[in-house]
């Protein structure tokens, strides 16, 4: 159990890469920790300076109230799950989980039993004298997490762990990790680029780019006030509506139509601001012509499965609506999207920050 | 119509014609494959006929020829002179490969390309005649004429620039997961190594093992120029004093003494081929 701590990490690779820059952040005791961003965003380097693979450039990092920024990888009592699962190809399966323990020196009777344990929790019984290319991909998956576990870590470091295995099987395991987390209690890294993952699994995520987290904060926090455009465009399963706007009064002019400005952003904004609309698509209504919103035709009918992705163009501006099945409107109908007001949100084209919710979180320590 | 026929070959002509050229070409293999087969054949029947030439012939049946070459003192020693070089060439070959190639695998140099293909240059320069002088001026100032550790080293030396080749392919197969995990767990580089990385390069390891020794127990030129006495000459240079009193060579302890110096390659053919199958591809498949 451990908490960790980085000031001012910074991990520059040869030839000027700056893949950590300058990132304090604080990650509390048993907490499960996302770190989320598209590939080459520094998550996966940020990873591996934890786990001492990658040596920091500069700035500190403590695990658990201790030091390890200039610890060897195998000093600092974490244990790593890597992406490709890494087993050992010419050891069985207890082998390849009590390998930890042997490093440990412990005794080939107390590992073998101390295998069969953490593997039978797991559900690997009877999976323990195979060899890991006898096994599929899930199963693989769980021997690389027996053999995390069984070195007893301070701290679990998780690289991509659900991205080699198939859709279906992928939320499964998605359950599995969160409730063993829930149960060991440890503090875990996850790294990930897939939002869904990091909303449903993490008690806290960092929304990282070019090696600086632009947004820290719950799953909830992170999914409704996105701190910034970065941060608004990369979360969510459907691509939230980004519209510029100009403030005019109460309202919000959006190409031809307007909307009225959200409360949030009331008293913030002076008039005639460039601004940027955000609204997700599930958070806006669809509503006959005619009526309050913004108006455009319909140009796309995408079905979802239980719902409709409704796109509607007018001119220069494209917005995208869900509507229950059922209601869909046909191709060509002249339509108004209204967003929901209490659900939309307003950045500033100058920076792309979020307008009238509290400065965000970005590298905040918390105490 | 009478057109169309012309051009056109009867069914009967094209199946005669298909047959005759699988005649040529099988016609063609056997003659191929008779050129190749015939010494082996020799080798095979000539050791228990009772006269040898050079003919290929059924063998009188007869043990006599091996009798004879046992009662030659050299030949026992030799063939333990010659397992004796290979063994401990490999074993030199094999262990400063492995580091080698590991390190190169893992170490990002610049140049590091070049270095292999100049290595593997020279490994056919090393053992080969170019060098023969400058090698026994090296290993007679050293004063290690006459010796094994002589003839070890300059195999062994030999050998290394192509076994580092391609243990290196092997290696590079080895994904740096596998390694950057067990070094999170605490191993060390010599755990890593002896752990992780042997066993899974270890049908790398057994190619060096076995093209090493097939090289040295076949190897004359460098025991019969830094070996003096016959009591340490191994089998290969052995195999070139069987000579009759007229200055013939003596075919009947020739071809038996061919026979059992030629039967440890074959066993290690098969038991290679038998425990790898030659899959020599190396790496793992997931």
């Amino acid at each position: 159990m451990a908490d960790v701590r980085m000031r001012s990490l910074t991990k520059v690779f040869p030839g000027g890469v700056r893949a950590i820059d300058e990132l304090d952040l604080e990650i509390r005791d048993g907490e499960f920790f996302a770190l989320l961003g598209p590939s080459g965003c520094g998550k996966t380097t940020l990873l591996r300076t934890l786990a001492g693979l990658e040596a920091a450039t500069s700035g500190t990092l403590e695990i658990g109230g201790r030091d390890v920024t200039r610890l060897p990888p195998g000093a600092r009592d974490v244990a790593m799950v890597f992406q490709d699962y890494a087993l050992y190809p010419h050891m069985r399966v207890d082998d390849n989980i009590a390998y930890p323990l042997k490093i440990k020196k412990v005794k080939k009777e107390d590992r073998r039993r101390q295998a069969a344990e953490v593997g039978s929790h797991l559900g690997l019984d009877s999976l323990l004298l195979r060899r890991p290319a006898q096994l599929s991909g899930g199963q693989q998956q769980r021997v690389a997490l027996a053999r995390a576990m069984a070195f007893r870590p301070q701290l679990f470091l998780l690289d991509e762990p659900l991205s080699n295995l198939d859709a279906r099987l992928r939320l499964e395991a998605r359950s599995f990790l969160r409730r063993l987390q829930t149960e060991v209690a440890t503090t875990t890294v996850y790294v990930t680029h897939d939002q869904a993952e990091a909303l449903a699994l993490a008690d806290r995520i960092a929304v990282m780019e070019a090696g600086q987290i632009r947004q820290l904060g719950t799953p909830v926090e992170v999914f409704k006030h996105p701190a910034n455009l970065f941060v608004a465009g990369f979360i969510g399963s459907l691509r939230m509506n980004l519209l510029p706007a100009t403030v005019a009064g109460e309202r919000l002019l959006v190409g031809e139509s307007s909307t009225p400005l959200p409360p949030s952003a009331a008293g913030q904004v002076h008039e005639g601001e460039n601004v940027i609309l955000g609204a997700r698509p599930e958070f806006c209504l669809l509503v006959a012509d005619g009526e309050d919103g913004i108006a455009g035709e319909v140009t796309i009918l995408e079905n979802l499965g239980t719902e409709y992705l409704v796109t509607v163009e007018a001119g220069e501006v494209v917005i995208q609506v869900t509507v229950e099945e059922g209601a869909e409107p046909a191709v060509g109908d002249r339509v108004r999207v209204r967003p929901a007001l209490e659900r939309t949100l307003v950045y500033r084209a100058a920076d792309g920050n979020l307008v009238g919710s509290p400065a965000p979180e970005r590298t905040s320590v918390e105490a | 119509m009478a057109t169309r026929a012309v051009t056109v070959p009867s069914e009967s002509a094209l199946i005669v014609r298909a047959f005759l050229s699988r005649l040529a070409f099988y016609l063609f293999v056997v003659l191929v494959s008779a050129f190749f087969a015939l010494p082996l054949l020799w080798l095979v029947l000539a050791p228990f006929d009772r006269n040898p030439n050079l003919d290929v012939k059924v063998p009188s049946g007869t043990l006599q020829n091996f009798r004879d070459v046992f009662h030659d003192p050299n030949v026992v020693t030799s063939l333990r002179n010659s397992a004796i070089l290979a063994v401990a060439t490999v074993a030199i070959v094999v262990a400063a490969a492995g580091f080698a190639a590991y390190a190169l695998s893992r170490v990002r140099i610049p140049g590091r390309d070049l270095l292999l293909y100049t290595l593997l240059l020279f490994s056919s320069i090393v053992t080969g005649s170019a060098a023969m002088v400058p090698l026994f001026l090296l290993i007679y100032d050293l004063g290690l004429i006459n010796s094994f550790i002589g003839v070890i080293l300059v195999l062994a030396g030999g050998l290394l620039p192509a076994a580092i080749f391609i243990l290196k392919d092997f290696m590079d197969t080895v994904p740096a997961s596998y390694e950057e995990s067990a070094r999170v767990f605490g191993a060390s580089s010599f755990q890593v190594l002896r752990d992780i990385v042997t066993p899974v390069v270890r049908p790398g390891l057994a190619v060096i093992a076995v093209w090493g020794l097939v090289q040295v127990w076949g190897n004359f030129l460098i025991p019969f120029i830094l070996m003096r006495s016959p009591d340490k000459s191994p089998a290969a240079v052995v195999v070139y004093n069987f000579y009759t009193e007229g200055g013939q060579a003596d075919l009947r302890l020739l071809s038996a003494f061919s026979l059992l110096y030629s039967i440890p390659v074959v066993a290690m053919y098969l038991f290679v081929s038998n425990r790898y199958g030659f899959r020599f591809h190396g790496g793992i498949k997931r």
